[in-house]
């Protein structure tokens, strides 16, 4: 019997217990779920600690200390390590000293939204602009040009759906002209299959990890029997 | 519209209005006379409720008039009883009392508890009543104050002419029975001294002094006689009268109010006597009225203050004080009156006030008793405008009379006294100094000081020098008058004209001063017009004594005489007093009543009644249509002052100027027998004048409103309505002289022009005095408070609104108004509808719509539940379950592997495939959760056995904390020995050998810039420091992630793949980045791939099948396993959706059906 209780007999064993209480939530929410949920979620919060300890606080902040760069000890880690102390303060233990954490979190949001809007300049915004109006390259494919017109009246009609001003004789009324509710009108069956795409994309995950979860079991259950 | 013209000033106006817009004069007679209208920081005046009785509610006025028959039925007797000469007590009870006492009387009967307060004020103010006349008549002398004294003076020589009925009103009763066939009385309303210049012509002497100024000698004569007495009922009379005076002219009156104070205990005496007799039901304080002492030697200070308080109420107060210094002086040395007559005229002018205090002095000197506040009010002279003080001057010398106790004082009194005055009282000086304690002797003294008097006061003083010259069997004023006039050349006429008429009174004690008013009327011709009308009004008042000789005033008389203003009823009352025998002479009890009848007849004042015949003439006598006219402004304090009578209120300056005209004749007479003649001679000239002219107004009904005023008459007794002077009063009121000067115009006429002192004798009054207001000098125009003439064009209408309700009802002009200040007019008219465009307009439809919309309940929907959503969620998990497990149970392999691979599969494939071989440096993120591990697993394990069959150098590194533990899965997938399908996994991976985990990236976006740019920076302390050294290949990296061949992402999160794309695209530079993502996230980072920035994609479950296709692994864990379950649950999953969206549709069309059939079944 206990040549049954290896790890990975263990591990199997667990998996399927688990598994089959997150499935026990098609029932309904239930103990059984809630128990599974309530385990995944202490884990991953023991294990995410476990890791900005070991891999950030103690690899990226303490050791640097000993370490022989001196450069590095005083113009990067001795500062993170300042301000790092100081997003301490940003805890409700210390409220009195809340306002020594305002600088860090005000460099650490600075920093992250400036890397971000020049990401998004850079990486999306402007490769993607050159992207769509290579598609229109006569050199190409005329099949690159109707793929890019259907982009574009994909993503004209799609604008043309959020928008909702009115402009000319109809402002009075309120209501858009009937080429503009076309346009519109095909926005919008863009936005519904995009929505749909999406849609086929997280059941293709989902159902992924559903059979993931059924193959495991069955081959839990496969090592389980003899052979 | 109808208009009406004024009588001022002849303009047009509209019937609506009460008062002239271009003069300010009343318009329209009203039936109560507002009080005056206490102005921004003035001082109110005490008054007592009785002079609110002319805003008293139209029902108690009515039931004072409600006695007019009988008063007009008691005039006949009182008529018919002038000719006794002796007036009985009993007589004056059967003098009805006014009407508006009597309806005080009816109401008495009925209800004697319920009194009102006011009527209980006015009955406490009520004098004791005096158990005898006689005396009483002797205390008013002792009182009399000196300026007043020229006018008592008058009632000193009726006493000594007991013939005469009263002696200051004897000389006014010659001149009157002529003029009583004229309407002179009514004619004095009228300002229209025409009715003088018709008059018989007089003597040389006469002709120049203005009536008034022949009146006021006229009283000369009278001021001995017993007749004083009635001088209360002058003042009584005058008092409401006064209400129209202005009020600095109405000061000059209040000056007589102590007089009348001390005349009204006789009064309320024979007020006794009529309510008892004839009037039994007169109200409580009416008929305690008679049971006071009659006698004026016995007046209760505390009255006679009242009364001369409330007669002067209408009074401005610095012309109170005026009368106010002389007050006390009548009054019975210790008595408080002085004091409190003080208090009451303590809002006068300094200069007024010394004036009142030059007679006070000048009284003192005729009764040192009354030295002590006679002092006190010389202090004041120095206040005194300079023709004023001239006139108090002229008492000076008064104080060298050594019989005067009180040189000094007078002394004090002119020094500030400015010459003209002081010369002016000095007539009375000498008089006094040498003739008797009286003042009026020493007019002559005075009489070089007159040459700085205008014209007009020099006449003034002038009519007192014939007067004086006038030999006299009895010291009457004329004679001294007569020195006077050749001394008071340089007086204004009117002064001197003023000086002579009072000087006599004051100053002789013989009982007639006709004598001297005649020579004054000689003299007035100086006068201004308008003096001599006021002398002329006094015409009246002379035939009052001649018809009735009776009129000569009787302690009775001087008792009904209570009606007087205070101050006149004093001086009338104290020149009664001294002379008992002058009740003999005059009837007082009988003439007093019929005096009173003849006055309630005359006037048309109900409450009056005029015993004598003389009264019942003007009664006769058409009123005059000048009688109603209003006066341009209010002048009922000259009203107050022309009736003063009694020597004591007769200020000193007056009474020097009468005692200058007695002077020589008189002065044995005037100054052994009588001391009180010394004072208000020229007032008790004045009284005489004044009386009648009160009576001849009534008819007329000039002063009806004036006499509507109950304050004064109530509180002094009725009884001082039959006076004969009271008529005079009346007639004199009526007239439409100037208010202001209506207090000088006592005597219409000098009648009693009689220079031997004979009141026939006394020439009728002034004529030619012709004067009409506007040619009244500009000095005197100059001197009407502003009051006046403002309040009568600003605020007029407004201030005479009459209060309909509330405790105010009946008052008028208690609360001011302010509509017509405000500008009422019609309001601007502005359009209502606002110019706006039809878009703006759709603009406002629209939002009002909008907001109306949202303001709309509208009905909750509740989302209707189909089918049971547990069943239906059972139905799908076993249904999802099943053909996920069975295909995995199986192994059937039903469903083929997708045949062709996709374009960025493709692509991902080449890239690793072309990747060097055994050294390969290939960074692989592991940025997906543990969650999406079943797919991402199975989509990165064909992509990491490629790489692992390629021997390529792995760095793994993760922004997520799991993903170090994603990674050891993957590897551990691939770990031969750990894989349960080892078939597949080609050879073994090593981590520090093959690979290298740089573990979990902090930072995001700036963490994987940072690391792009360094990625040594990450890793080298980690796992002692040596991860890049471990792995030999992995040491070459650098600092530049262009440094590896290849960078995949491993992500089930768009946006991390979005984010390695946006921050480590551009640092690998030309390497390549691959991306195995989730099916979820494919869509997302689909464009990244066609745009070329992600060079190969590998996506879901379907990707790894294409990708183990593609590295044509056999018996991929995808393809072999899991490929049949996600097939068929794919499968499932469509067609629950089929079947869901047809069942939805078949639900929606049997709904619409029933609906339909519904529908149909309901039609």
């Amino acid at each position: 019997m206990l040549a049954f209780l290896t790890p990975d007999f263990i591990i199997g064993l667990l998996s399927l217990l688990f598994t089959i209480l997150i499935l026990s939530y098609a029932v309904g929410d239930n103990p059984a779920f809630r128990l599974a949920i309530h385990a995944f979620i202490g884990i991953a919060a023991g294990y995410v600690a476990a890791i900005v300890l070991l891999d950030v606080i103690e690899n990226k902040m303490i050791l640097p200390l000993f370490g022989d760069d001196v450069n590095e000890k005083i113009f990067v880690v001795v500062p993170a390590l300042i301000l790092g102390m100081f997003l301490l303060t940003k805890t409700k233990l210390t409220p009195r000293f809340e306002w020594m954490g305002r600088p860090v979190v005000a460099f650490l949001v600075g920093t992250g939204a400036a890397a971000a809007v020049a990401g998004a300049i850079m990486g999306t915004m402007y490769p993607q602009l050159i992207s769509s109006v290579d598609m229109f390259d006569p050199s190409k494919d005329p099949i690159y040009i109707l793929r890019g017109l259907f982009i574009l009246l994909g993503t004209v009609a799609t604008l043309a759906y959020f928008q909702f001003t009115v402009f000319g004789k109809k402002a009075a009324t309120g209501k858009r002209g009937i080429v503009f509710d076309i346009i519109a009108l095909v926005g919008q069956i863009f936005i519904a299959i995009t929505l749909g795409t999406l849609f086929a994309g997280v059941f293709s995950a989902a159902l992924s990890a559903l059979v993931d979860r059924i193959e495991s079991i069955i081959l839990f259950l496969e090592h389980l029997l003899p052979k | 519209m109808a208009s009406i013209t004024c009588q001022t000033c002849n303009m047009p106006n509209p019937d609506t209005l009460e008062i002239c817009q271009y003069c300010g004069t009343p318009l329209k007679n009203r039936g109560t006379e507002p009080l005056p209208t206490i102005r921004p920081g003035e001082v109110p005046v005490k008054q007592q409720t009785s002079e609110l009785e002319s805003t008293l509610p139209s029902w108690l006025r009515e039931m004072r008039k409600g006695d007019g028959p009988d008063a007009a039925s008691s005039a006949p007797k009182a008529s018919s009883e002038p000719s006794s000469s002796k007036p009985t007590i009993p007589q004056r009870k059967d003098v009805a009392p006014s009407d508006f006492l009597a309806g005080l009387s009816n109401l008495s009967d009925d209800d004697d508890d319920a009194e009102p307060d006011w009527l209980s004020n006015i009955k406490g103010s009520m004098p004791p009543v005096s158990s005898s006349a006689q005396p009483a008549a002797s205390a008013p002398e002792d009182e009399s104050v000196d300026w007043l004294g020229g006018l008592t003076g008058a009632s000193s020589t009726s006493a000594q002419l007991p013939d005469q009925p009263v002696d200051w009103l004897a000389g006014f009763q010659e001149p009157t029975s002529p003029q009583t066939a004229q309407p002179s009385q009514p004619s004095a309303m009228d300002w229209g001294f025409d009715d003088q210049a018709d008059e018989p012509a007089q003597p040389a002497a006469q002709e120049e002094t203005p009536d008034w100024l022949s009146a006021l000698k006229a009283q000369d004569t009278s001021l001995n006689t017993p007749a004083q007495p009635k001088a209360p009922d002058f003042s009584s009379e005058s008092e409401p009268s006064m209400g129209d005076f202005p009020d600095w002219l109405s000061g000059l009156g209040g000056e007589s109010a102590p007089g009348a104070g001390i005349q009204q205990t006789p009064t309320s005496s024979v007020f006794d006597d009529d309510t008892s007799a004839d009037s039994g039901g007169l109200h409580d304080w009416l008929s305690g009225m008679p049971e006071s002492p009659a006698s004026p030697v016995t007046p209760t200070p505390a009255a006679p203050i009242e009364d001369s308080a409330s007669g002067l109420g209408d009074f401005s107060d610095w012309l109170n004080n005026l009368g106010g210094d002389k007050a006390p002086e009548p009054q019975i040395p210790g008595s408080s009156t002085p004091t409190q007559n003080a208090d009451v005229f303590g809002d006068s002018p300094d200069w007024l006030s010394s004036l009142g205090s030059d007679s006070a002095s000048t009284a003192s000197t005729a009764a040192p008793s009354s030295a002590a506040p006679v002092a006190d009010d010389s202090e004041s002279m120095g206040d005194f405008p300079d023709w004023l003080n001239n006139l108090g001057g002229e008492k000076s010398p008064e104080p060298q009379i050594p019989a005067s106790p009180t040189p000094t004082q007078n002394a004090n009194v002119f020094d500030d006294s400015p010459d003209w005055l002081s010369s002016l009282g000095g007539e009375s000086t000498p008089s006094a100094s040498t003739v008797a304690p009286s003042s009026a002797v020493p007019v002559a003294d005075d009489a070089g000081d007159m040459g700085d008097f205008p014209d007009w006061l020099s006449n003034l003083g002038g009519d007192s020098t014939p007067a004086a010259s006038a030999p006299a069997p009895t010291p009457t004023p004329a004679a001294p008058v007569a020195q006077d006039a050749g001394d008071m050349g340089d007086f204004p006429d009117w002064l001197s004209n003023l000086g002579s008429d009072s000087t006599p009174a004051a100053s002789t004690p013989a009982p007639m001063s006709a004598a001297p008013v005649a020579q004054d009327s000689g003299d007035m011709g100086d006068f201004p017009d308008w003096l001599s009308n006021l002398g002329s009004e006094g015409t009246p008042a002379m035939q009052q004594p001649q018809a009735s000789p009776a009129s000569p005033v009787t302690p009775a008389d001087s008792s009904a005489g209570a009606d007087f203003p205070d101050w006149l009823s004093s001086g009338s009352a104290e020149s009664g007093m001294p002379t008992p025998p002058a009740a003999e002479e005059t009837s007082p009890a009988a003439g007093g009543a019929s005096l009173f009848d003849g006055l309630m007849i005359d006037s048309n004042i109900g409450w009056l009644d005029t015993p004598s015949e003389e009264k019942e003439k003007p009664a006769a006598e058409p009123p005059k249509p000048s009688i109603p006219m209003q006066k341009a402004f209010r002048t009922g304090s000259l009203e107050g002052l022309s009736p003063p009578q009694s020597s004591d209120e007769v200020p000193d300056w007056l009474a020097n100027l009468n005692a200058t005209a007695p002077k020589k004749p008189q002065e044995p007479v005037g100054a052994t027998d009588f001391p009180s003649d010394d004072a208000f001679d020229w007032l008790s000239a004045d009284k005489g004048g004044a009386t009648p002219s009160m009576t001849d107004a009534a008819p007329t009904g000039g002063f009806a409103p004036e006499t509507a005023k109950p304050t004064p008459s109530i509180e002094s007794s009725p009884s001082a309505f039959l006076t004969d002077s009271s008529q005079n009063l009346d007639s004199i009121f009526s007239m439409e002289m100037p208010d202001w000067l209506s207090g000088f115009t006592p005597s219409e006429t000098p009648a009693p022009s009689n220079v031997t002192s004979t009141p026939t004798e006394q020439p009728p009054a002034l004529t030619g005095d012709n004067l009409s207001p506007a040619d009244l000098p500009s000095w005197v125009q100059a001197m009407r408070p502003i009051e006046s003439v403002v309040g009568g064009t600003q605020g007029g209408l407004d201030d005479q609104v009459v209060e309909q309700e509330g405790p105010l009802a009946g008052f008028r002009s208690v609360l001011p108004t302010q509509a017509s200040a405000l500008g009422v007019r019609k309001p601007k008219s502005y359009a209502i509808k606002l110019q706006v465009d039809p878009t703006q307009m759709t603009q406002a439809t629209l939002l009002e719509n909008l907001i109306a919309s949202e303001a709309e309940s509208r009905p909750v929907v509740t989302a209707k539940q189909v089918v049971n959503i547990r069943g239906l969620r059972w139905i799908i998990a076993v249904i999802l379950l099943l053909v996920t497990l069975v295909p995995g149970v199986i192994g059937l392999h039903f469903f083929p592997l997708p045949a062709t691979s996709s374009e960025q599969a493709t692509s991902f494939y080449t890239i690793v495939n072309n990747l060097p071989d055994d050294s390969a440096k290939v960074l692989v993120v592991f940025d997906y959760q543990p969650g999406y591990a079943g797919e991402m697993e199975h989509a990165a394990a064909p992509v990491m056995r490629h790489l692992i069959n390629k021997n390529a150098r792995l760095a793994f590194v993760s922004t997520l904390p799991t993903g170090v533990l994603m990674s050891d899965r993957i590897m551990d997938l691939v770990d031969p020995d750990t894989n349960p399908a080892p078939e597949i996994v080609e050879k073994y991976y090593k981590k520090g050998e093959h690979y290298i985990d740089l573990g979990y990236l902090p930072g995001d976006a700036a963490g994987i810039q940072v690391f792009a740019k360094n990625p040594k920076m990450l890793g080298n302390d980690w796992q002692d420091g040596k991860l890049w050294e471990d792995v030999e290949d992995l040491k070459q990296i650098g600092d530049s992630l262009a440094n590896f061949d290849a960078a995949i992402v491993l992500t089930d999160n768009p946006d991390t793949g979005r984010m390695w794309i946006e921050q480590a695209g551009l640092a690998l530079a030309t390497k390549p980045m691959l991306m195995v993502v989730s099916a979820q996230a494919a869509p997302m980072i689909f464009p990244y791939a066609e745009s070329g920035q992600v060079k190969g994609l590998v996506s879901g479950l379907v990707g790894g099948a294409r990708y183990e296709q593609l590295i044509q692994q056999p018996k991929g864990r995808v393809s072999y396993y899991y490929w049949d379950s996600y097939g068929a649950g794919m499968i499932a999953a469509e067609l629950v959706i089929v079947f869901g969206g047809l069942w939805a549709l078949i639900q929606r069309l049997r709904t619409r059906r029933a609906e339909q059939n519904r529908d149909e079944d309901e039609e």
